[in-house]
C-alpha cells in the first residue's frame, strides 16, 4: 500500500537529522519520499507528529536502548499508513561475536540480537495486522569471515516495516469474546446473574487462629461419650497449650473428669439421658445455655455426629465454631467436616418394574397392566415369549420377584430366566405354587436388566399372566464408625488451626 | 531487583482472568508499586508467547517482560521463589508459589469451589466473585452462558490493591524456603 502522496507527511514536522548512509537492501524502500532519521541522543522523537514521516530510519539505537518495546511503538507512532520504517541493528553473530550478555567488547550493551531476536521484539511491540514485516535479513556485505578483525565490511540486521490499514477484524486470540450473552441487558451492557446475594467480589485470605481457649461440647448420651474418647485424647494432644473445656450430660461428668484430660468439665443438658424420657424443649436449653456459657472462646467444637446440638455453637461467642455438616445445613461453622448425614445410610429400594416396559411376542397379548398367553395357541419350543424391560441399574444386589400367575390347562412349569447386559443368568422353572425369585449382582454401573419367559421345550407350555414385576435392591451403608468421624473431625480442625489455616474475608467491593 | 511474577494462564480458558484485566492490572501496578525499578515478569509457555505480546505491549521492555517459554522449569521455580508477589489464576502456578510462602494473589473464577481448589499458605489472597451460577464445573470458557462474568467482573482495580496490599504485608523472605506458621 503507497501512502497517500496528499499526505503532510512530505514535510516533515519535526526534527531531522542528515540522512545517514542508507544501506542499499534499504534503498528500494524509500520511493520518493524524504527519509526521517531517528535522532540518537533523542530517539523517542517526543517533538514529532503522529502519522507524519513515510519513511522513518532507526539505525544502531535498539541495541542501547532502555525499552526497546516503548521505541518501536514510538516510531511506528510516526507513520501514515504505507509509512515504513527501517531498522538496522548490529548483528550479534557478525558484530559483537556474542552469543550472551553482558558484551565483552560493547559495555553497556543491552541486548544482542540475531534475526529471531528482532523479529520477536517487533511482534512483541506492534499491533498484530497493523503492520507487515517487508524485509528482514542479514546484512554482510564485504564482511570478511576470514578476518577476526570484528570492523570489516557490513555486520548488521536490516527489517522494513510497512504499516497498513488495520482490518475491522478480530485475530482469534482463543479468549472469549465478551459479546452479549442471554442474560445482559442491553441497555446496560452488565451480566445480570442470578445471585443468592448481591454479586461482589471476595477477598480472602488464610490466617492462623489462636486457640487459647477452647470449648468442647459432647452432649450426647454414655456410648457416644465413649466412641468420642479418641477423638477427645486427640483434642488434648492437638491443643496442648490450651485451656480447655468439655462440656457434657451431667451423666458424663464423672467419667469425663475421671479422664483428667481437661480444664473444665461442665455439665449441661441438652437433652434427657433417656429420650423417652421427657420432651425437649429446645428454645428453653438454648437460653439456659446462653447463660450457663457466657465466656468468650478461641475455638468451639461440637464433637457430636448428630445434627441436633449443633445449635448450641451458634450461642457461643466463639472466634471459630467447628463440627460435623455441611455449611448449607449449619452456616454459620467456620470449620465442617462436609458429612450429609441424610446420605450416610444408602437404604433398601424397591422398584416396580411395569408391564408396559416389556415387549410381548405373538401369540402373548399385553394390556396396560398384564402379559397373558393362551396354551390353546402353539408356539415354537423354547421361544422368547416376553422379554424387558432393559432397566438400567447401579451396582449392587438385587433380587427381582416376577408376578405371574399360571393357569391350570398345562403342565404347569413355566421357563423363566434373566440377563444382565444381555448375559444370561439365572434360569428358573416357575409353578403355580411357587413363586420364583432372582437373585442377582450388578457390578457396572448402567447394566441393563432384563427378565424373560420362555416357551417349554418338552412340554406343553401353560397359559399365563404376567403383571410385571418387584425388583429390590439392597441396602448398602459407606459409613465410618462414630469414632473416626469424631477423630476426622479433630485432625480437620488441627489442619486447619495450625497448618493450613482458615479462610478468612478481608472485605470487598461491590 | 524485585519482581512480580504473573502467570495469566491455567490449562482452562474457564479459569483465565481476561487478558485485557491483566493489561490494566499491569498498569495500576506499575503506577501503584513502590518500587520504581521492581520489573514485572509474565510467565507461560512458548505457545503463549503471542498472546502475551498483548498484554505486555504498552508498557515499557525494561519494566515488563514476556517470558514466555523463555524460562526452563528450574530458572521459573527460583523466580517464583523471588519474586515479592505471584499473580495466577486457580492454577499450578498459584499453588506453588502459595506453597512456598511467596506472596501470591490467586484469581479464582466461579468453575470450581475456592474452598476445595485455591491454593494454600498464608501468604495467598484469593479473590473470587460471590455469583449466583458458581460453582458451574464446567471445563471451557466457550461453554459459559454468562460470559465468564464470574472473572470479568473482578476488576483490575481489586487485583491491583490486593497484590499492594500483599507485597506490603509480606513476611516473606526473598528466595526462603516456606514459613512455619507455627
Amino acid at each position: 500500500m503507497k501512502p497517500n502522496s496528499t499526505d503532510p507527511v512530505a514535510k516533515p514536522t519535526g526534527a531531522s537529522l542528515p540522512g545517514l548512509p542508507l544501506p542499499l537492501p534499504l534503498q528500494p524502500f524509500v520511493g520518493e519520499y524524504r527519509v526521517f532519521t531517528v535522532p540518537p541522543e533523542a530517539p523517542f522523537c517526543d517533538d514529532v507528529a503522529f502519522g507524519s514521516h513515510c519513511v522513518i530510519h532507526a539505525a544502531n539505537i535498539l541495541q542501547d536502548a532502555g525499552d526497546s518495546r516503548g521505541l518501536l511503538r514510538a516510531w511506528f507512532a510516526l507513520l501514515p499508513v504505507g509509512g515504513r520504517l527501517l531498522i538496522e541493528v548490529p548483528h550479534t553473530f557478525l558484530c559483537e561475536r556474542e552469543l550472551a550478555l553482558p558484551s565483552r567488547t560493547h559495555p553497556g550493551r543491552r541486548r544482542l540480537y540475531s534475526p529471531a531476536m528482532l523479529l520477536d521484539e517487533l511482534e512483541e511491540a506492534l499491533v498484530p495486522n497493523t503492520y507487515r514485516l517487508r524485509m528482514l535479513c542479514d546484512h554482510d556485505d564485504d564482511y570478511d569471515y576470514a578476518s577476526s578483525d570484528k570492523r570489516s565490511g557490513q555486520q548488521s540486521i536490516l527489517a522494513v516495516i510497512e504499516r497498513i490499514e488495520r482490518p475491522e477484524w478480530e485475530l482469534d486470540t482463543g479468549e472469549l469474546s465478551r459479546g452479549v450473552p442471554a442474560n445482559v441487558s442491553s441497555e446496560s451492557g452488565r451480566f445480570e446473574p442470578v445471585s443468592f446475594e448481591p454479586p461482589r467480589t471476595r477477598h480472602e485470605h488464610v490466617a492462623l487462629a489462636p486457640r487459647h481457649r477452647v470449648i468442647i461440647l459432647k452432649l450426647d448420651h454414655l456410648g457416644d461419650f465413649i466412641m468420642g474418647l479418641p477423638a477427645l485424647e486427640k483434642a488434648r494432644t492437638v491443643f496442648a497449650d490450651a485451656e480447655i473445656t468439655l462440656v457434657v450430660g451431667n451423666w458424663n461428668v464423672a467419667m469425663a473428669r475421671d479422664l483428667g484430660l481437661f480444664d473444665h468439665v461442665i455439665a449441661f443438658d441438652a437433652f434427657p439421658r433417656n429420650s423417652s424420657e421427657e420432651k425437649v424443649d429446645l428454645a428453653a436449653r438454648i437460653a439456659n445455655f446462653e447463660t450457663t456459657f457466657p465466656g468468650i472462646y478461641d475455638l468451639a467444637i461440637d464433637l457430636r455426629t448428630d445434627p441436633d446440638t449443633r445449635v448450641f455453637l451458634n450461642h457461643l461467642r466463639a472466634g471459630l465454631r467447628a463440627g460435623i455438616g455441611t455449611r448449607a445445613q449449619f452456616p454459620f461453622l467456620d470449620i465442617f467436616l462436609p458429612i450429609d448425614l441424610s446420605r450416610m445410610f444408602e437404604g433398601a429400594a424397591e422398584k416396580k418394574l411395569e408391564v408396559h416396559d416389556h415387549i410381548a411376542l405373538a401369540p402373548c397379548r399385553k394390556t396396560h397392566h398384564r402379559l397373558s398367553y393362551d396354551a390353546r395357541k402353539p408356539v415354537p419350543a423354547g421361544q422368547c415369549l416376553v422379554y424387558g424391560p432393559y432397566a438400567q441399574l447401579t451396582p449392587g444386589d438385587y433380587v427381582f420377584i416376577p408376578d405371574i400367575e399360571i393357569d391350570d390347562d398345562g403342565d404347569r412349569v413355566l421357563c423363566l430366566d434373566i440377563a444382565c447386559d444381555e448375559i444370561s443368568g439365572l434360569r428358573l422353572l416357575a409353578t403355580q405354587d411357587q413363586k420364583p425369585q432372582f437373585p442377582f449382582c450388578v457390578e457396572h454401573p448402567g447394566a441393563r436388566f432384563e427378565f424373560r419367559i420362555h416357551a417349554m421345550t418338552d412340554r406343553r407350555t401353560p397359559s399365563f399372566s404376567y403383571f410385571g414385576g418387584r425388583l429390590l435392591r439392597r441396602g448398602a451403608s459407606s459409613v465410618l464408625h462414630q469414632s473416626e468421624y469424631l477423630a476426622l473431625l479433630i485432625d480437620l480442625i488441627s489442619m486447619r488451626v495450625d497448618q493450613f489455616g482458615v479462610l478468612t474475608e478481608m472485605g470487598g467491593s461491590s | 531487583m524485585n519482581t512480580i511474577v504473573i502467570a495469566p494462564y491455567s490449562n482452562s480458558s474457564i479459569r483465565d482472568w481476561p487478558a485485557a484485566h491483566f493489561t490494566t492490572l499491569i498498569g495500576l501496578l506499575l503506577d501503584g508499586w513502590n518500587d520504581p525499578d521492581g520489573l514485572i515478569r509474565v510467565t507461560g509457555t512458548a505457545g503463549q508467547r503471542l498472546r502475551t505480546n498483548a498484554i505486555v505491549r504498552p508498557y515499557p521492555s525494561g519494566r515488563v517482560q514476556n517470558d514466555c517459554g523463555r524460562l526452563e522449569w528450574v530458572d521459573l521455580v527460583q523466580e517464583l521463589r523471588n519474586a515479592v508477589c505471584v499473580i495466577g489464576n486457580n492454577s499450578g502456578i498459584a499453588h506453588l508459589a502459595g506453597s512456598f510462602g511467596v506472596p501470591t494473589v490467586c484469581i479464582f473464577g466461579g468453575s470450581h469451589q475456592r474452598r476445595e481448589w485455591r491454593p494454600l499458605g498464608f501468604q495467598v489472597t484469593v479473590l473470587s466473585r460471590e455469583i449466583g451460577c458458581s460453582p458451574c464445573h464446567l471445563d471451557h470458557g466457550a461453554r459459559c452462558p454468562n460470559g465468564l462474568a464470574c472473572l470479568w467482573d473482578i476488576s483490575p482495580e481489586e487485583v491491583a490493591h490486593a497484590v499492594l496490599k500483599a507485597i506490603a504485608g509480606s513476611t516473606h523472605t526473598i528466595g526462603a524456603a516456606a514459613p512455619d506458621p507455627a
